[in-house]
């Protein structure tokens, strides 16, 4: 009875993959089109439309502030959500709840919302749409979840980790970084990648920003609205490739590591 | 070897007095097991010693006030309840972790690491990870880990609260033959009275942030000072009285029934004063009714439960007025649940409560 109860479980798992990934598998399958139908299975394997995708000059323009975005935020949040995180969990201080709360609201609040917000708080300024406003933008949306990683991972992480470390006579400094920072690394690198992901595909909040330059789903979504061929294929496979990447890293990687207690 | 004192020290937390004006001496090599229930400050204390607790008094270590020294530079060793092994570090990185702070050769560190591991019985272990360890294994890294770096005294928390019967059993009397070994001054804090009978020099029995008395095992079991401690430790049964007259060594006095029972004399003592008095369930001593009684009383009660403990058995028995008694015996008279009894006492076993 359990056991055809496993199957079944195991039977419906294998069929919700399935239908997540057809329309992936479809649209990589499309991208690899050598001619300019957008037909399925792929009528041999090229990467023209990639080649396409790489002498249009939007696209590479795209491209790289799209990574500049995501690089640029992970660090960024990473680094504030460990400072944060550290504050929130060490010392004792009024209002602690009440900043936890705020720093995650962007992932309560839909994105429209925030980008509507921004646009209207930043020109209200007089800032422009830049580098500058979308930065802004992409940290505050990857903040939820690096300080909150990192704030679980601290809370977790026992105290008195630290003050054994100490009573044998390192600084305090020196127990964090050698005993706790370790202890909390896998879950804080697994945030860092998935605030990356979460810059990298970013398109509702940031195209309120986006000014003469976008970001690549921005410069995606603009391009399908007025044509439908191979290079949108292509295109959306190149901003899948770092979600599959994550998705790897993540299960090879972090899922080990982070419970486990050891490095 | 060590010498420690602790003197008038307080601990609150916002209204709540952890530590009220605690005072304290740690005699070089000993053992001292700190004992009260739980929440009652133990592991403030401990902290306090160890620098991690903010304070007001002094702590004194070889005569020297050490109130102004950060935590790592105490160089006190500290067994944390959780055991706070590294859990990303091996047993023998975790017991080396200090020596390595300490520029010490990797020759000399390696030949203190073993010498640590065969003492207490962990070369089997070296490399494996806390995760990879049971419960008393990890215990003994974790004092390993504190001894490597000859500290000057050493703190435990509640060392075996974590293991099952048995083997806490065994730890104590290995914890208590490794401690004479190393010779370091000791303090253990437990909230198991036989733990503590078991194990320490000296016991020192808390309440509320208190201390209650100190003294040695027998001194604090025989001689309890006040009501807390003779509960605490062991069980006792505690009597209301008011006092007659002195009559020889004893002390005549009535009970709230009216029935005249004879204690053991003590102290200053007048006439119409309202005492306590305690009698371990082991001296109380059942007999039939019409039989021979003790000296020292003669109540009579019925019995309302039993407990068989394979070596003895404890009788809870009702007296007038409700009041009930427990009385342990080691060989069963057959006492059955309903049965009438006359419990008694010698004179000199019924002890006054000073407090
Ligand atoms: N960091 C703290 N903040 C507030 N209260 C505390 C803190 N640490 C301990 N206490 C309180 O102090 C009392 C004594 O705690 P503790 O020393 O841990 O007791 P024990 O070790 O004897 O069980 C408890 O009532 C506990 O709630
Ligand atoms: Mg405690």
């Amino acid at each position: 009875m359990w056991r055809r109860k496993h199957i079944g479980v195991k039977i419906a798992g294998y069929v919700l993959l399935l239908l997540l990934a057809i329309p992936l598998i479809v649209l990589v399958g499309v991208s690899l089109n050598p001619g300019v139908e957008q037909i399925f299975p792929p009528q041999g394997i090229s990467l023209r439309w990639y080649y396409n995708l790489a002498n249009r000059s939007g696209f590479i323009g795209a491209l790289q502030l799209t990574l500049i975005l995501a690089v640029g935020s992970t660090i960024v949040s990473t680094t504030i959500g460990l400072l944060v995180g550290i504050a929130l969990t060490r010392f004792e201080f009024w209002g602690k709840d009440l900043i936890l709360t705020l720093i995650l609201s962007p992932l309560i609040v839909p994105q429209v919302v925030v980008g509507m917000a921004f646009l209207v708080t930043l020109s209200g300024l007089g800032v422009v749409s830049s580098l500058l406003s979308l930065s802004l933008l992409h940290c505050v949306i990857t903040l939820p979840f690096t300080a909150r990683a990192v704030v679980s991972a601290l809370a977790t992480s026992s105290r008195s980790l630290e003050e054994a470390a100490q009573s044998l006579g390192a600084t305090p400094a020196r127990a964090f970084l050698s005993v706790t920072l370790p202890i909390v690394s896998p879950g804080v690198i697994a945030a860092a990648i998935f605030a990356f992901v979460t810059s990298f595909e970013n398109f509702t909040a940031s195209q309120f920003l986006v000014w003469d330059r976008t970001t690549l789903p921005v410069e995606l979504y603009n391009y399908v609205q007025t044509e439908s061929d191979p290079p949108a294929a292509a295109l959306s496979s190149l901003i899948l490739l770092p979600v599959v990447l994550f998705v790897v890293v993540f299960n090879r990687f972090i899922a080990q590591h982070m419970f486990s207690g050891r490095l | 070897m060590a010498v420690v004192n602790i003197r008038n020290v307080s601990v609150s937390y916002g209204d709540q007095q952890v530590l009220n004006s605690v005072s304290l001496t740690m005699e070089s090599g000993k053992f001292i097991a700190v004992l009260g229930p739980s929440g009652c400050g133990k592991t403030t204390l401990l902290r306090v010693v160890a620098g991690f607790s903010e304070y007001s008094g002094s702590v004194e270590i070889d005569g020297k006030a050490y109130d102004a020294i950060p935590p790592h530079k105490r160089n006190i060793g500290i067994v944390f309840q959780d055991y706070a092994l590294f859990p990303h570090r091996s047993v023998e990185e975790n017991i080396a972790f200090g020596l390595r702070l300490r520029r010490i050769s990797r020759a000399d560190i390696e030949q203190k690491v073993t010498q640590l591991l065969d003492l207490l019985q962990l070369q089997a272990l070296r490399s494996r990870y806390p995760s990879q360890l049971s419960g008393g294994q990890r215990q003994r890294v974790a004092i390993a880990r504190a001894l490597a770096v000859d500290p000057k005294v050493l703190l435990l928390d509640e060392p075996l609260s974590a293991l099952d019967k048995k083997l806490r059993e065994e730890m104590q009397v290995e914890l208590r033959q490794l401690q004479q070994r190393v010779g370091i001054t000791t303090m253990f804090v437990t909230h198991d009275q036989e733990e503590a009978l078991a194990l320490a020099d000296k016991v020192v029995v808390m309440n509320k942030g208190n201390i209650g008395q100190v003294g040695t095992p027998s001194e604090v079991y025989a001689r309890p000072r006040s009501r807390f401690v003779a509960d605490f430790i062991g069980k006792s049964n505690v009597f209301e009285a008011t006092l007659d007259k002195s009559e020889g060594d004893a002390l005549v006095c009535k009970l709230a029934g009216g029935e005249t029972v004879r204690i053991a004399r003590s102290g200053e003592v007048r006439s119409g004063q309202e005492i306590h008095f305690f009698v371990r369930p082991e001296q109380l001593v059942l007999c039939k009714p019409e039989s021979p009684a003790a000296d020292g009383a003669k109540l009579a009660g019925i019995v309302r439960h039993v407990v068989y403990k394979g070596s003895n058995e404890s009788i809870h028995i009702e007296l007038a007025g409700s009041k009930m008694v427990e009385a342990q015996v080691v060989q069963s008279r057959g006492w059955n649940i309903g049965d009438a009894v006359v419990v008694g006492w010698n004179a000199n076993d019924a002890l006054i409560l000073a407090e």
